[in-house]
């Protein structure tokens, strides 16, 4: 059996974590700002990035449910070292998902593998924290999206890499699934080596 | 790169023992006699040293059933050496400095290089000092102990 190799943490835990946060603050309040956030060392193929968006978003009271990409020995021991979160194996149980755009093909219906929240609580819906390979925040090569909605003045254009159609259809309401469950609803956060932007449930999206 | 971690049980009783010292020790003491050793090294923060709470359970006289005893504080730390060795520390109270030094240590007295040296010149005297403390502790409490002595009444 190998023995999981820590990696580096936070090195100021507060105050990263709090510029972390604040970060991700800004990009849910206005969607489609692109932040940037970091963090000492990756975990193997989970960029130092993602690592920082889970050591600051992620205790011992969230669950975290891992695609099988992410599911290693290793990642799990750094995260849990790091953060005491619980990795669940329920998918529909997990307050966060850490996945990468290949384990979305999978998924034909998003909101019956991930919890939605409830009407008394929306707010508990999951966060989906998706890594790709690179994010930009005007027309380029990757799948170009126009957001509207709360937060933006008049739209924003984002283009992010490898999104599988699925989720492409779900995010533009092709379904009808993600504007019909509103207030109901999957909050995204897509991250490439340095820089996150958010799709949260009240962001309207068109594919262009 | 990573060295192995297997100990064998005289190598983890061995650890468990220089761990055990370190947490015991003064920090002020356990500080002044590391800082040549360590100040010629590099190590990496994997996890800064924090202040938390952990709860102490107890067996009433030792044998009883487990009971909360209450919170303490204490403060951890893990480091990692230039070698690839892993150093980590638990301590009682709220002194980072001391949990980091005996993080960058316990990293150190896992490398046969320096161990002999280490042991020899920081774990040793800070243990017969613990040890003194607790025969003159025990040695104080022992001079006021009570015997109490009651009558059989041949009651029952």
């Amino acid at each position: 059996m190998t023995t999981p190799t820590l990696v580096k943490g936070f090195q100021h835990i507060i105050h990263d974590s709090q510029i972390a946060f604040r970060q991700l603050l800004k990009a849910m309040s206005e969607p489609g700002t692109l932040v940037s956030v970091s963090s000492p060392e990756p975990i193997d193929h989970l960029n130092a990035s993602t690592f920082a968006i889970c050591q600051a978003m992620l205790d011992q009271q969230t669950q975290l449910w891992l695609s099988p990409y992410f599911h290693t020995t290793n990642i799990k021991h750094n995260l849990h070292f790091h953060t005491g979160v619980s990795i669940i194996d329920e998918s529909q149980q997990a307050l966060f998902a850490l996945l990468c755009p290949s384990d979305l093909d999978s998924f034909a219906n998003l909101s019956q593998h991930f919890s939605q929240g409830t009407n008394e609580y929306p707010e508990t819906g999951c966060t989906l924290i998706v890594q790709v390979s690179s994010i930009k925040d005007d027309l380029s090569n990757g799948r170009n999206l126009r957001l509207t909605g709360s937060g933006i003045e008049t739209a924003k254009f984002v283009s992010i890499s490898d999104l599988p159609l699925a989720l492409l259809d779900y995010l533009s309401n092709q379904t009808g699934e993600r504007n019909a469950s509103f207030p109901l609803g999957l909050d995204f956060i897509f991250v490439d080596q340095t820089h996150l932007v958010c799709l949260p449930r009240t962001t309207q999206v068109e594919v262009l | 790169m990573m060295p192995s971690e297997n100990f064998t049980e005289s190598n983890q009783q061995a650890r468990q023992h220089w761990m055990s010292v370190m947490a015991k020790s003064r920090s002020e003491t356990l500080i002044a006699l590391s800082d040549i050793y360590i100040n010629e090294h590099r190590f990496e923060t994997i996890r800064a040293a924090e202040v938390g709470l952990t709860q102490v359970r107890g067996r009433m006289g030792g044998t009883g059933s487990q009971f909360n005893l209450g919170d303490m504080t204490m403060t951890r730390c893990v480091v990692r050496s230039s070698n690839g060795h892993y150093g980590h520390s638990y301590i009682a109270g709220r002194n980072k400095e001391h949990a980091t030094r005996a993080a960058q240590l316990d990293a150190m007295l896992q490398d046969q290089a320096y161990q002999q040296d280490l042991i020899t010149n920081i774990i040793q005297p800070l243990a017969h000092h613990l040890a003194e403390q607790k025969k003159r502790k025990a040695n104080e409490v022992a001079q006021t102990k009570v015997n109490f002595f009651t009558l059989v009444r041949g009651e029952d």
